[in-house]
């Protein structure tokens, strides 16, 4: 009877156990893609090939790096995001959060979660507790840290939200409704969008980071929702739109702009490479000096990219 | 209890409303599978058309207003879109605008397939039918170029007019609930005459026949009807007839009776005429006699429904019948010439068979003059035997011949009964030659003398 409990013990703990995923070697470079029409991730290394891929157990729409072997997971419709450690694929702490989850935004020990159900952006630490809230506007979503500031894009709304690190808000700024993509350039903070009804949005916005004035517009159509800076400090667009990429330089003037992938949403700098993620023809598109370098097959729907680069 | 004709119309007038709802579905029907369909393949070739001439990337203001110019001219409406918020290019963002295309159809629409759709539209805000086909480029959903037609109900046409058409219907249903109503009140008022015609048959009209206007089954019934009534009231006088005659048979003798029997009281009769009186009497009291008995015999052979018969020799019972006339045939000096069979056995009453013969030759004895013969012979078949009985007399006429069983029936009306007969003879002769599945037939030429013919069943074992 005793061996019986014990086995029934063991039994529920296999039950409950969740299986690992395949380990990521922490000396390794790679960025990845986060294919939200398949559930996957893939690993791509620096020779372009993919490294692992990971079928995830859930439906995850986002993803960031909180630190090199550690990597956060959400979703829009879970009441849980997972801390996943990269170098032996288990699952190392979740965070209550509730369902509405948008974007998750790591700096330094911080993580801040965007809810768009309840319009709040809450603070985690990394064992997974949560340590503050705050009120936001309409639909959380893009965030970015700069200068003890926490600036947060209210996506169905037409204000941003900058709030203390430890989420006392401090101000709002004017912005259109259906802002997406911040970039910060020096003393000015960039940000892309979709646009409002049926008329989409042509232009990347600059502000004055220290008092939110409006410095004018980049030309990139069509919908440019994401930034990189590159190797060169050039900056680079995606506009999800026309499937266009932008190089804009420092001052904000447009130098050059190429079409790639079909209608991409993620682009970050890997290495010399500006890596692009085609939604709907799922690849991941490297390109360098102005032409697209390789191209690699990943999962259904890459949304977004994360870049671990290690050994920098 | 409901009117058969009520009922009738319950089912026309349900039937009537069962074919117009049909009708109803079945136009929409073929409104759908066939009109939809060919529209469908028109605004089908309209877009490939269109898409042949697109020739990869950005979907040019050229291109649009050439979709524009052919939409001018074609009967379907058709546009391209390039706007990505449009084509859901912003999908994995929640975006509070209702796009043209959904989901699934851009991944459809980037996979190179075109869609056909049909419904709702909330665009155009109301029904469509639409074909969408992809503007590709690199795996790029450039554009789309869109073909509907609204999807105008045959009710959303008629919406307008909806009141119009329901009177118009109503009316045409009340229209045939009329007319249908009518034609089953004139196709079933012969059976309400039929009905009411019974009922005064019951009440004891037997006159009552009704108008036959119509030659079918109705028509016929009321033939039939006719018929019966007919045959009722030849019944009915022939009753009648019969009571008045037998009470007339009776009146006779019974005042000879009365009338002398009231004379002797009164010592009225001299007396040498006495035994002649008494002979009168005797006389009718001896026809009344023989009339009661008559008539106890045909009211006895009319309920009759089996005979018990025996083998019977038929020459043994004729020469005993003859012997019974005997005295009858002598006072006119008749003879008889009997050439029966001796081997013929008969299948037959005894008491019944005797009485059919005495009857038959009574009215032979009766009709023929003195001094001629009476032949009686007979002709054996295989399971019957006819025995023949010609007299000499004065014959019938043969529009007579068919009634001469008939009871009471006279030949010659105004001849009296003073022959003897009581009327019933033949008519009881006939009966008891039916009761034993025989036949009486007559034939009779005037002047020369009558035939007839008594056909009975023979003792079958005769032949065995």
């Amino acid at each position: 009877m005793k061996k019986l409990s014990i086995l029934f013990v063991l039994f529920l703990l296999g039950a409950c156990a969740k299986p690992s995923l395949p380990s990521i070697d922490p000396s390794v470079d790679f960025v990845a893609s986060l294919n939200t029409a398949d559930g996957t991730i893939d690993f791509i290394s620096t020779e372009q090939k993919v490294l692992e891929s990971w079928q995830l157990d859930a439906s995850y729409t986002g993803f960031t790096l909180v630190s090199d072997d550690l990597l956060l997971l959400y979703g829009f419709t879970l009441k849980k995001a997972v801390l996943i450690q990269l170098s032996t694929g288990k699952q190392l702490a979740t965070l209550d959060v509730k369902e509405g989850t948008t974007f998750a935004y790591a700096y330094e020990e911080n993580i801040y979660i965007a809810n768009g159900k309840e319009n709040t952006v809450t603070l985690f630490n990394k064992k997974g507790e949560a340590l503050a809230e705050a009120a936001t506007g309409n639909y959380p979503m893009s965030i970015i840290a700069h200068d003890d500031n926490l600036y947060v894009v209210n996506f169905k709304d037409e204000i941003l939200s900058i709030f203390s690190l430890d989420l006392t808000e401090k101000t709002t700024w004017d912005i259109p409704n259906s802002s997406h993509g911040l970039f910060v350039n020096g003393n000015e903070l960039w940000l892309g969008g979709h646009g409002a009804g049926s008329s989409p949005n042509r232009v990347i916005h600059r502000y004055d980071i220290a008092t939110g004035e409006l410095l004018g517009e980049i030309e990139t159509p069509m919908m440019p929702v994401n930034m990189t800076k590159a190797a060169n400090g050039h900056i680079f667009a995606v506009s999800h739109g026309s499937s266009t990429v932008y190089e804009i330089s420092e001052t904000g003037e447009v130098l050059a702009s190429l079409k790639a992938g079909a209608n991409p949403f993620a682009i970050e700098t890997f290495g010399d490479n500006i890596v692009l993620a085609g939604y709907d023809d799922h690849h991941l598109y490297f390109i360098q000096s102005g032409e697209v370098a390789n191209k690699v097959h990943v999962g259904k729907g890459p949304f977004q990219l994360v870049v671990r680069e290690a050994s920098k | 209890m409901k009117k058969l004709s009520f009922k009738i119309w319950m089912l026309l007038l349900l039937f009537i409303t069962t074919t117009i709802v049909f009708l109803v579905i079945f136009t929409n029907f073929l409104y759908e599978e066939l009109y939809v369909q060919h529209t469908e393949m028109s605004m089908k070739e309209v877009a490939e058309n269109l898409q042949r001439t697109y020739d990869g990337g950005v979907v040019t203001n050229e291109f649009i207003k050439q979709t524009e110019d052919y939409n001018r001219f074609s009967d379907v409406e058709v546009f391209t879109v390039r706007n990505p918020r449009e084509l859901s290019a912003c999908l994995p963002f929640d975006i509070d605008y209702d796009t043209l295309i959904g989901a699934e159809e851009r991944a459809e629409l980037l996979d190179g397939n075109a869609i056909t759709k049909r419904g709702y539209e909330k665009r155009f805000d109301r029904d469509v039918a639409s074909v969408i086909y992809p503007l590709v480029d690199e795996n790029r959903l450039e554009g789309i170029i869109y073909v509907y037609v609204p999807l105008t109900k045959i009710t959303e046409m008629a919406s307008s007019d909806v009141l119009f058409l329901l009177v118009i219907v109503s009316l045409l249903l009340i229209c045939l609930a009329y007319i249908s109503l009518k034609s089953l009140q004139r196709v079933l008022k012969p059976l309400a005459v039929l009905n009411e015609a019974a009922l005064d048959m019951a009440a004891g009209k037997y006159d009552t026949r009704v108008k036959v206007e119509s030659q079918d089954e109705v028509g016929e019934l009321g033939k039939s009807f006719n018929h019966m009534a007919s045959s009722i009231q030849q019944e009915d006088d022939k009753k009648r007839d019969f009571l008045s005659i037998v009470s007339h048979e009776l009146r006779t003798p019974i005042s000879y009776i009365k009338g002398y029997g009231e004379a002797f009281e009164q010592n009225l009769i001299p007396e040498e005429k006495k035994a002649e009186i008494y002979t009168l009497i005797t006389r009718e009291a001896n026809r009344m006699q023989k009339l009661t008995n008559d008539l106890l015999t045909v009211a006895r052979s009319e309920t009759l429904a089996e005979v018990e018969t025996s083998p019977l020799v038929l020459a043994e019972t004729i020469r005993e019948t003859v012997q019974l006339v005997k005295t009858m045939a002598n006072e006119k000096e008749i003879t008889f010439a009997n050439s029966i069979d001796e081997e013929t056995i008969l299948c037959a009453d005894e008491q019944k068979t005797k009485q059919i013969l005495i009857n038959i030759l009574e009215n032979a004895i009766r009709y023929s003059p003195n001094n001629s013969i009476i032949t009686i012979s007979n002709k054996t078949t295989k399971k019957e035997t006819t025995i023949l009985i010609t007299d000499e007399g004065c014959g019938i006429e043969s529009e007579h011949l068919a009634h001469i069983t008939e009871r009471f029936y006279r030949v010659n009306k105004a001849r009296s009964r003073s022959d003897g007969g009581t009327g019933l003879g033949l008519s009881i002769a006939a009966q008891l030659v039916e009761v034993q599945n025989g036949k009486l037939a007559f034939d009779s030429e005037v002047g020369k003398g009558t035939n007839v013919y008594i056909t009975l069943p023979i003792w079958e074992d005769t032949f065995a």
